[in-house]
């Protein structure tokens, strides 16, 4: 599942001190599945990439990033 | 938050893809078994039959009552991982796929064996195999799919 797409969920994570588990309770879905975007393993849907983006208070381009093989 | 005591909906949805996965290798189990049931002495036979005695009390005695339970466990809304956006949802909907693409090419190889195999079996085993092969393809895919390559809590 995993893909030339990269994302900041864990600096932005950072940032604000957040754990996987607070962030996957903030925006109701699993802290796997947050794990495994986080590391490229899932590539998840535009509904959950919309949903972190808008907990951050970011456009959804500040999240995620397509690298130039795509 | 314990495995039974999940505290969100997608916990409990993740939960519930799991279950499922299981209750598939179970099935997995009990139709392999009746295959080789079939071919076998009848000692054999007997610890086979127990084998899928064991399996189908276990789905019916743990797996259902604790699916009821998680779907259950949030008033309102019925729980379904087919339809979760999350990583063990896609894991669940790939491993279908795997299983219905196996069951498929294992039909097609059976058929084009001529009547190597199908004339050597009953009609009744031979659906015990191709159910047994699709169930055991979806039981391992998921398995595999579903493992956390994430990292852990950070």
């Amino acid at each position: 599942m995993s893909g030339p797409l990269t994302n900041r969920i864990r600096v932005l994570r950072a940032e604000r001190g957040m754990s996987q588990s607070d962030l996957a309770a903030a925006i109701d879905v699993s802290r796997k599945t947050i794990s495994t975007v986080e590391v490229g393993r899932f590539v998840p849907s535009t509904v959950i990439a919309l949903k972190i983006a808008r907990y951050f208070g970011v456009p959804v381009e500040d999240v995620f990033d397509l690298t130039d093989e795509a | 938050m314990s495995y039974f005591r999940p505290g969100t909906r997608a916990e409990v949805t993740d939960r519930l893809a799991e279950l499922t996965g299981m209750a598939v290798g179970l099935g997995a189990l009990i139709y392999g078994a009746s295959v080789v049931q079939s071919f076998s002495a009848p000692a054999v036979a007997m610890t086979l039959d127990t084998i899928r005695m064991v399996c189908g009390i276990l789905v019916l005695a743990v797996y259902l009552p604790l699916t009821i339970w998680f779907k259950t466990r949030f008033s309102g809304v019925i729980l379904n991982p087919w339809k979760s956006d999350s990583f063990m949802g896609a894991a669940l909907k790939r491993a279908g796929l795997s299983a219905f693409a196996a069951s498929v090419m294992f039909m097609v190889l059976l058929s084009t064996l001529d009547r190597l195999v199908l004339s050597r079996m009953t009609a009744e085993s031979v659906i015990d195999l191709v159910l047994a092969v699709a169930l055991l393809v979806f039981a391992v895919s998921f398995l595999l799919l579903g493992r956390d390559g994430g990292e852990g809590e950070g």
